[in-house]
């Protein structure tokens, strides 16, 4: 005898309630919604007025100011960065004579084929030269435990704030302008006696101060 | 002879919303990706345009402080106009607002240096209830096109008032 076999209807699947939960949401969502991602830069307000004295007074503590002008960058600071950067104690050429002498930058504008009087844009200022320059600094000064990483950005009164920010982050790790993970400066193993646990990023000179005002000779 | 329309039954119309479900779903995993859990914003300005930076780290609560191009807020509220010049592009802080005897401080007839002490005096009483110690930050929104000479001076204004710690807020290029 032949049974019949009965067809039993599938059920469309009601999707009703799940849409109106995803019309809910989706306002919702919206709202609060981030299309533009923020992050911050830290800077601290210089110090005021000389450090105490400690019992054991380098001769010639590390300091590393670079400054911000519109014709270029010039980098100053003490006696080791000044023997490195310019090969003697002078800080670099100057021009002019008397109360108009003034500093020629340590790298001048350029618009990536010839040098500029003034740099109009912040991709005039040569942030290569700086980032490998800070590089040298950065290899000099260190060693072992003794870690630099301060540093001082000294702009013009008319430099933009966008050539600030751009300064910050070539400054603070090169801003992808150089290659921080070559051998010398890979993070200690653990068992290495420079280890550390924090494991921080290898970086140039993260903690910027923002002075105002040029260094007088 | 009446005529004997056979009274059909039209079926229920269903409506196919699977194609709908398809573009919600989508639509809800994007924003669940730009989902934001920061409590800083950014209210659109024309005259504020915040420049981009390489750096990743994420704002903490703080004072805000924003300078755009023509005024100065602190917390959304309007503290004083700067002088905007479109033509030229030279944004300078009016004579009036600087005090006389020091030209770097903000505290003259608008006042940022008594907002700002306003905002520390709150946020001191607020921690006292929290047993936290005042920290001393403050979030600058700043136009990109704002020279220095008038970053400094707020700068210095609010270091007057304790703030020793800013945080320079920038648009993320990219981890």
């Amino acid at each position: 005898m032949a049974v019949k076999r009965k067809k039993i209807p599938v059920p469309d699947l009601d999707l009703v309630p799940i849409m109106n939960l995803v019309t809910i949401l989706i306002p919702f969502l919206i709202m609060a919604a981030e299309f533009i991602q923020l992050a911050v830069i830290d800077s601290s307000a210089p110090p005021i007025g000389k450090p105490p004295p400690t019992e054991t007074q380098e001769e010639d503590p590390f300091q590393l100011i670079v400054m911000i002008m519109d014709n270029g960058l010039y980098i100053d600071g003490s006696r080791s960065v000044k023997q490195l950067v310019y090969g003697d104690d002078s800080g670099g050429a100057s021009s002019g004579d008397g109360d108009k002498k003034e500093r020629e930058p340590t790298f001048r504008c350029t618009d990536g084929q010839a040098e500029l009087d003034t740099c109009d844009s912040k991709d005039h200022y040569n942030w290569q030269a700086l980032a490998d320059t800070l590089v040298k600094i950065k290899e000099d000064a260190s060693s072992g435990e003794n870690r630099v990483e301060d540093i001082i950005l000294m702009p013009d009164h008319e430099i933009r704030y966008e050539v600030i920010v751009r300064a910050m982050d070539v400054v603070r790790d090169g801003s992808g302008l150089v290659d921080l993970n070559s051998s010398w400066r890979k993070l200690p193993e653990p068992g290495d006696k420079n280890y550390r646990e924090d494991k921080a990023p290898v970086v140039l000179f993260p903690k910027v101060v923002i002075g105002g005002g040029k260094i007088e000779d | 002879m009446a005529l004997k329309t056979a009274r059909r039954d039209l079926p229920e119309a269903t409506l196919t919303i699977t194609s709908m479900m398809d573009m919600m779903t989508i639509i809800l995993v994007f924003l669940l990706k730009s989902y934001s859990t920061t409590d800083i914003s950014v209210k659109p300005d024309g005259n504020l345009t915040l420049p981009a930076s390489s750096s990743t780290e994420a704002p903490t609560m703080a004072v805000q402080v924003l300078v755009a191009k023509n005024r100065i807020l602190v917390d959304e509220n309007e503290i004083m106009l700067l002088d905007y010049d479109q033509a030229t592009g030279v944004i300078r802080i009016p004579e009036n607002e600087l005090d006389p005897d020091n030209k770097l401080f903000i505290n003259g007839e608008h006042s940022l240096a008594k907002e700002l002490e306003n905002a520390r005096i709150t946020l001191t009483e607020q921690n006292k209830s929290t047993k936290t110690e005042f920290e001393g930050e403050v979030l600058l929104q700043i136009d990109r096109d704002v020279p220095f000479d008038v970053i400094h001076r707020v700068m210095f204004t609010a270091g007057q008032e304790q703030f020793g710690e800013f945080q320079f807020v920038v648009i993320k290029t990219g981890e």
